[in-house]
């Protein structure tokens, strides 16, 4: 059975490159939140990002596309309400604080901007 | 019959009423107005705010200037207050002994002692030294704990960790061997290198118990009874704070010192008496107190306080025409406040709480330039304009027409710049004073004691309730209940205590909480308001005791605050006084209280 007591990260199954994933997962462990990966053959980052929060009992789901385009979505939001639409391959720190505020999303506690 | 129009510029507004006076005397009120002041009370500037508000008010009655048989201004009463703060004690850090910040997610839990070395050096240490590593931003969490569980293989104890990146729970998370990590340390480099270091991080929800105890942290170092007692300010810094370090260097200390704030100098008629500014606001007041009747105040060149004074004197001055040394400042209000400062020589940006001492002056001058401001309007206008009586006693004519007043009465008007209070007796005698303090001190002190950057922040926070968005769909108000939306808050809204404007939410970017924020704001609230209410009315009652009055009406724009006149409204009822938000002619509330009296004037 799959974990689900987890921040969902889905992604699309094109990526191979998991180094972009693997930075968004270090922001939500240093919050200390668990988090669980997926791969879909979904090209849309906000559909994955809805289909990411719908499988996570924490309602909370990052979607990525093979693009680099993401964004955090919270299943109970509505359909086309998305929080913090980006591309940021080649920052570090933005990849990283897109984990940090899906974490904090269920913390309950600011985000970082 | 005559339609006569009340204008009363004051401080911060402008306000007009507008009324038919019969031939009987009988008045019946057609409309008024309220706009901001334009420029500082008493000077030509105020024309445009004086026009606007006169525009305003006749559309409100629905007639024209030419209908106006009479424009009445009242007689300013010629009062400046301004307001400064003065910090008294500071904290210094020598040789940075310690760390005392909160960041927000340290890694591990509990307390480890050994000596500060760099991670380069880690390979260095022989196996059995006790030592604290750390780690500078080039080091990847991975990189970072690789090294440190190879040195654990060598058997060197790694006891905790000092990061300068947010990598606390991440480097804890990959050691075989858990110990505490203090991260996100921004000037990293000024760490002592190999001293005696303790790193102390407590589980979430509660705070450090070791280093925050003077015993505790001679237990740690070994100290002697002599030494402990140097440790006490340290162990005071980090009480309440989830994460620490403490380093030993042979000079290291923390100092807690006062700040000489200067003097300020209270010339009564009798007596002259010269007062430390970090003796507090008690000695201030009580001085003050002693000296009445005040004929003057200087304070000391190169502090804020005697700064602003002197400020206060200089604007009055070019403002009356007059020369600097024949204005006199009438009155201060002291009051105690607290204020977060950086601690001199911490490395993580730490800060400590400091007593300071807020001070709020007020100038009073002969008399402002009414009548040339009356002679430019009655120019510009075509309309006949004359300058009204006294202003208390036409605010008491005002004030006597909220339902349920009658002489004698007493009323307090307050403004942002000072607090006014005066007596009218039954047979229609007055007795008036003016005091410093007021609205803008209240901001002042709101904005010391929350550590904010901006005035007008600390503006808002006074006028308005708050909130916490505690979802994206919903927010919690001050008092507990709970409100939801269709749409979705603004993110950056989220989790944070709000402001909540007429027609806007707020955040407040700061680690507050709410309750911290609310009891700020009262707290600040009383100690201006009431404080100077008690003063007032002791000022204008006949026998110096605030119980021989019965009636007091709460006027001026301070009044129409959410939470003043129950403050006051409460400290006043102790005394058997009958006090309350006045709502003059039934209709307007507090506010308009000068300008009606100026149409009623027979």
């Amino acid at each position: 059975m799959n974990e689900t007591l987890a921040i969902y990260i889905c992604y699309e199954n094109k990526i191979t490159d998991k180094q972009l994933i693997d930075l968004i997962t270090y922001g939500i462990e240093e919050e200390g939140i668990p988090c669980h990966l997926k791969s879909d053959l979904c090209s849309n980052f906000k559909e994955l990002a809805i289909i990411a929060s719908n499988e996570s009992q924490l309602d909370v789901g990052i979607g990525i596309d093979a693009a680099g385009n993401m964004c955090l979505h919270h299943s109970k939001l509505p359909d086309q309400y998305f929080l913090f639409e980006s591309n940021h391959q080649n920052d570090k720190l933005k990849l990283r604080n897109i984990g940090v505020n899906g974490a904090r999303l269920v913390k309950g506690i600011p985000f970082v901007v | 019959m005559k339609i006569i129009a009340g204008i009363d510029i004051g401080n911060a507004s402008t306000e007009t009423a507008i009324g038919k006076v019969y031939d009987d005397n009988k008045v019946e009120f057609l409309g008024s107005s309220l706009v901001n002041t334009t420029g500082v009370k008493g000077t030509k500037d105020n024309i445009p705010g004086i026009y606007k508000s006169l525009k305003k008010a006749l559309e409100a009655s629905k007639i024209s200037m030419e209908d106006l048989d009479l424009i009445r201004i009242n007689e300013a009463a010629p009062v400046i207050g301004d307001v400064a703060m003065e910090t008294i004690t500071e904290t210094i850090i020598t040789e940075s002994t310690m760390i005392g910040h909160n960041p927000t997610t340290p890694g591990g839990i509990g307390i480890g002692v050994g000596i500060s070395t760099p991670i380069n050096q880690l390979q260095g240490m022989k196996p059995g030294d006790q030592v604290i590593v750390l780690i500078p931003k080039a080091y990847e969490f991975n990189q970072a704990s690789k090294i440190i569980n190879d040195a654990w293989d060598r058997g060197i104890e790694v006891k905790g960790a000092i990061a300068e990146n947010d990598d606390g729970v991440l480097i804890n998370n990959r050691l075989i061997n858990s110990i505490p990590i203090i991260d996100e340390v921004n000037l990293f480099e000024k760490i002592p290198l190999n001293m005696l270091t303790a790193v102390e991080v407590a589980h979430v929800g509660h705070v450090v118990e070791v280093l925050s105890n003077p015993y505790g942290i001679a237990t740690v170092f070994k100290l002697s009874s002599e030494e402990t007692k140097l440790v006490v300010p340290i162990a005071r810094a980090l009480i309440g704070n989830r994460s620490a370090v403490v380093i030993k260097t042979p000079k290291g200390d923390v100092k807690a010192r006062s700040i000489p704030a200067g003097e300020i100098i209270i010339v009564g008629e009798k007596i002259k008496r010269k007062v430390d500014v970090d003796d507090g606001a008690l000695a201030l007041m009580n001085n003050l107190e002693m000296c009445s009747p005040i004929m003057d105040i200087q304070g000391e060149a190169g502090t804020n306080a005697g700064g602003m004074l002197e400020r206060v004197r200089h604007v009055m001055a070019s403002l009356t025409d007059q020369s600097h040394t024949d204005v006199k400042i009438k009155d201060l209000l002291a009051v105690d406040t607290i204020c977060p400062q950086k601690v001199q020589g911490g490395i993580a940006g730490e800060y400590s709480m400091e007593n300071a001492v807020g001070i709020a002056a007020m100038v009073k001058a002969d008399r402002l330039q009414m009548n040339i401001i009356a002679d430019l309007l009655q120019e510009k206008l075509g309309v006949k304009v004359e300058v009204g009586g006294v202003e208390a006693e036409m605010a008491i004519n005002g004030a006597l027409t909220t339902p349920g007043t009658d002489k004698p009465l007493a009323i307090i008007d307050m403004g942002a710049g000072s607090t006014d209070a005066c007596f009218m007796t039954k047979d229609g005698n007055v007795k008036l004073v003016h005091l410093a303090g007021a609205g803008n001190m209240v901001t002042l002190l709101i904005q010391t004691e929350l550590g904010l950057d901006s005035f007008d922040l600390a503006e808002d926070i006074k006028k308005y309730s708050l909130a916490k968005a505690e979802s994206l769909f919903h927010i919690r108000h001050e008092d507990g209940s709970v409100e939801f939306f269709r749409e979705p808050l603004d993110p950056k809204l989220f989790a944070r205590v709000i402001i909540l404007k007429e027609n806007e939410m707020v955040p407040i970017n700061h680690q507050v909480s709410i309750e911290k924020i609310k009891l700020v704001r009262k707290q600040a609230k009383e100690k201006v308001f009431v404080t100077n209410a008690l003063r007032a009315l002791k000022q204008v009652s006949a026998t110096g005791d605030i119980r021989a009055l019965d009636h007091v009406v709460l006027v001026g724009g301070s009044a129409l605050d959410f939470e003043v006149p129950q403050l006051v409204t409460d400290a006043l009822s102790q005394f058997g006084i009958v006090a309350g938000r006045g709502n003059i002619r039934g209709t307007e509330g507090p506010r308009n209280a000068v300008a009606t009296g100026l149409v009623l004037v027979k």
